[in-house]
């Protein structure tokens, strides 16, 4: 059986708290800064308003003791939940989600992976297109052979995006149309070559 | 980590798409879990100096157009060099307006180029529900899960 790999499709960034929001220098010293605020290093000017969220406090375990179920991955603590797709028992510390939506870590890095929970990464292929179609437009001949085809795809692909996964319409139409016209200019011209020659 | 973004209000927090190369990455930020939102204006300087290039290049072309036919220079000057000096312009007067969102496990930024008045709504919009979800929330530690 192959197991997906669990293969980040971004370079992992180190997040460490509140910063200043022009220099990222960490805050120091105690409590977040209110009202209108200077960094110490930057110097730079910003508005902030801090809160005070509730702390979070860790889960309650209790030891496993002769008579009760242990958790499948921490065989000293009882088993609380089981996972919603393998069904091993799991103790508070390695169950992930809640309700009825409970797995175990190994469970939900394989969903995350296989794309089947939420996504947090989708392809702007509105974008692609918009920038397929401008390059299309600065090298219509000879590019419009090779650029066309590709404004046309992602145009399409944008088109066919779930609405709440892109970034808008107008950017995929106009590409298409534009993808369309430089393709068919780009073609005309070439076979004009092809069979008329430079005269 | 310029570019745009969409930011959308649900009932628990906020999401914003970050649209970055290409792609768009979803984050969310939970009222009860954010510490800090911050708000600033800035010039937007790689902006500023690709429109005053353009819009150098286009005065260089007009010139170049004038010295040949004035009607020509005028008219290059009109449609190559206006827009992009008078987009320049406008950058320089308005700047870039940035909300800056930061969670206890995450951070988000949204930049509006050309409507500051949405950067401050957004901003007094985010402190208000910030205030009230965190003020709803029991005193006290909450659970992890």
């Amino acid at each position: 059986m192959t197991v997906p790999s669990i293969r980040p499709r971004h370079r992992a960034v180190t997040y460490e708290g509140p910063a200043c929001p022009r220099c990222r220098h960490p805050f120091e010293g105690d409590g977040l800064p209110t009202g209108a605020t200077v960094c110490p290093r930057c110097r730079g000017a910003f508005e902030a308003t801090a809160f005070a969220p509730a702390p979070l406090e860790p889960p309650r375990i209790a030891l496993a003791g002769p008579g009760d179920v242990p958790c499948g991955i921490h065989e000293g603590n009882t088993a609380t939940r089981d996972c919603g797709r393998c069904g091993i028992f799991l103790c508070p510390v390695c169950a992930v989600g809640e309700g009825d939506k409970v797995l175990c870590p190994t469970c939900f890095g394989r969903l995350v992976a296989e794309g089947h929970l939420g996504r947090t990464a989708f392809p702007d292929y509105g974008a692609r297109a918009s920038g397929a179609a401008a390059l299309c437009f600065l090298f219509c001949v000879p590019g419009g052979l090779l650029l066309g085809p590709v404004a046309l795809y992602y145009g399409i692909q944008g088109l066919r995006q779930p609405k709440e996964s892109r970034s808008g319409v107008l950017g995929p139409v106009l590409a298409i149309l534009l993808g369309a016209v430089a393709l068919l200019w780009s073609g005309f011209t070439f076979a004009s070559l092809l069979f008329w020659g430079l005269d | 980590m310029m570019g745009r973004a969409r930011v959308y209000e649900t009932p628990a927090g906020v999401e914003f798409d970050l649209f970055r190369r290409g792609e768009i990455l979803r984050r969310r930020l939970f009222f009860d879990e954010i510490v800090l939102v911050t708000y600033h204006r800035s010039r937007g300087v790689l902006a500023l100096v690709v429109l005053g290039l353009l819009a150098l290049g286009g005065v260089a072309l007009a010139v170049a157009v004038g010295r040949q036919v004035l009607e020509g220079g005028l008219i290059v000057l009109g449609t190559a060099a206006l827009p992009f000096l008078v987009l320049f312009l406008v950058q320089l007067t308005l700047g870039v307006h940035t909300v800056t969102v930061f969670g206890r496990r995450t951070m988000a930024r949204a930049v509006f180029s050309w409507r500051p008045g949405r950067a401050r709504g957004l901003y007094e919009r985010l402190r208000s529900r910030v205030a009230e979800a965190q003020a709803e929330a029991p005193t006290g530690a909450r659970s992890l899960w």
